[in-house]
């Protein structure tokens, strides 16, 4: 009976390990992306904007960064609430805590994502008349400022998944069956 | 214990430029490099046009230089460590060197000629097109020593945590 008890929280330990692990995985590779995009595309569309947007077009004919985003933003933030949801009983009261914080930066990442993609990149990027000069650099300024935001969410539940995390694992190892 | 504390530091920022080097190369292999494929001229003719006020180097100097050196003082502060940890400690040196080596060579070679030279890429289409494709493999095999140094990375702070609970 008691074997039966210690094997059914070591499998529970084990899915919410690799909840975790996909989460942070997953939301790292979220973070650094919409670095990359801050640093390398936003500010070029800046100088010249119309000219700059219809190159950005040109050159991405295969590929764009939704292949990058998705699935593994959704995948993330799914396996993000599944871990803050099987971790009621498996955590300590301090990482289940930061496990919180880390869920809802990540929503709030979500909420800012779906307004960004859908007032912003559908008009700058994906299908509608060739937006003129202004136009291109009032959404191109307007992005900037929200992926800021962004990333801010982005960086509060990295941060939080990973101390979370390292918690779990150091408590997992303290214990006499992982000895 | 203080060499127990830089190790922490030295490991903790290692595992943190070795996140953004390698989501950074990974956006790149998955977002450019398929356009860039069927025909490179074209292409980074587009991407040269486009990218007039920043570009990837931006992104990746100084962070990648620092994780190099960050995972070069990981490696040394962790000598007195158990072999388990020294072993993590030192395949992610050796990844990592690899990854830099890649770069240079990538960057001197393909990088310097296609995106920094100012030649008109259409009149010498044939040699780019070359030069761009030899150049792919080289990109895939930087990717995975980055990825295995990140995971070694992973291992030896996991080892680190172990190791201090034992000490505890």
């Amino acid at each position: 009976m008691e074997a039966t008890i210690q094997q059914r929280s070591t499998t529970t330990e084990r899915v919410l390990n690799t909840l975790l692990l996909i989460a942070l995985v997953s939301h790292s590779m979220w973070l650094f992306g919409n670095v990359y995009e801050a640093i390398v595309d936003a500010p070029n569309l800046t100088a010249s904007p119309a000219a700059a947007r219809q190159c950005w077009l040109d050159y991405h004919s295969v590929t764009n960064p939704i292949f990058f985003h998705i699935p593994n933003t959704p995948v993330g933030f799914l396996a993000l609430v599944l871990a803050w949801w099987r971790s009621r009983q498996t955590l300590p009261a301090t990482a289940r805590q930061w496990l919180t914080w880390a869920t809802l930066g990540s929503l709030g990442a979500i909420l800012l994502t779906v307004y960004v993609v859908t007032q912003i990149n559908l008009r700058l990027y994906f299908g509608g008349p060739n937006p003129d000069n202004a136009e291109v650099l009032n959404l191109a300024n307007e992005w900037i400022v929200l992926n800021l935001a962004r990333i801010a969410f982005e960086v509060v539940t990295v941060v939080y998944l990973f101390r979370t995390y390292l918690t779990f694992y150091s408590s997992r190892i303290n214990q006499p069956h992982h000895a | 214990m203080r060499d127990v504390h830089s190790l922490r530091w030295f490991l903790g920022f290692t595992l943190f430029g070795l996140a953004h080097w390698f989501f950074g190369n990974l956006y790149e292999t998955v977002a450019f490099t398929p356009n860039t494929l069927a025909d490179p001229a074209t292409a980074l003719t587009h991407w040269n046009a486009f990218t007039k006020v920043t570009n990837p180097v931006w992104y990746f100097v100084p962070m990648s230089p620092l994780t190099f050196l960050a995972a070069l003082g990981a490696y040394w502060t962790g000598r007195g460590q158990s072999n388990s940890l020294r072993r993590s400690l030192l395949a992610t040196l050796l990844f990592t060197s690899a990854g830099v080596l890649l770069t240079v060579y990538i960057v001197t070679q393909i990088n310097l000629k296609v995106f920094f030279s100012g030649a008109d890429l259409l009149a010498t289409r044939e040699q780019v097109n070359q030069l761009v494709w030899r150049g792919m493999p080289w990109g895939i095999m930087r990717l995975i020593c980055i990825g295995a140094a990140l995971a070694t990375a992973m291992s030896a702070y996991n080892r680190l945590l172990r190791t201090g609970t034992e000490q505890a």
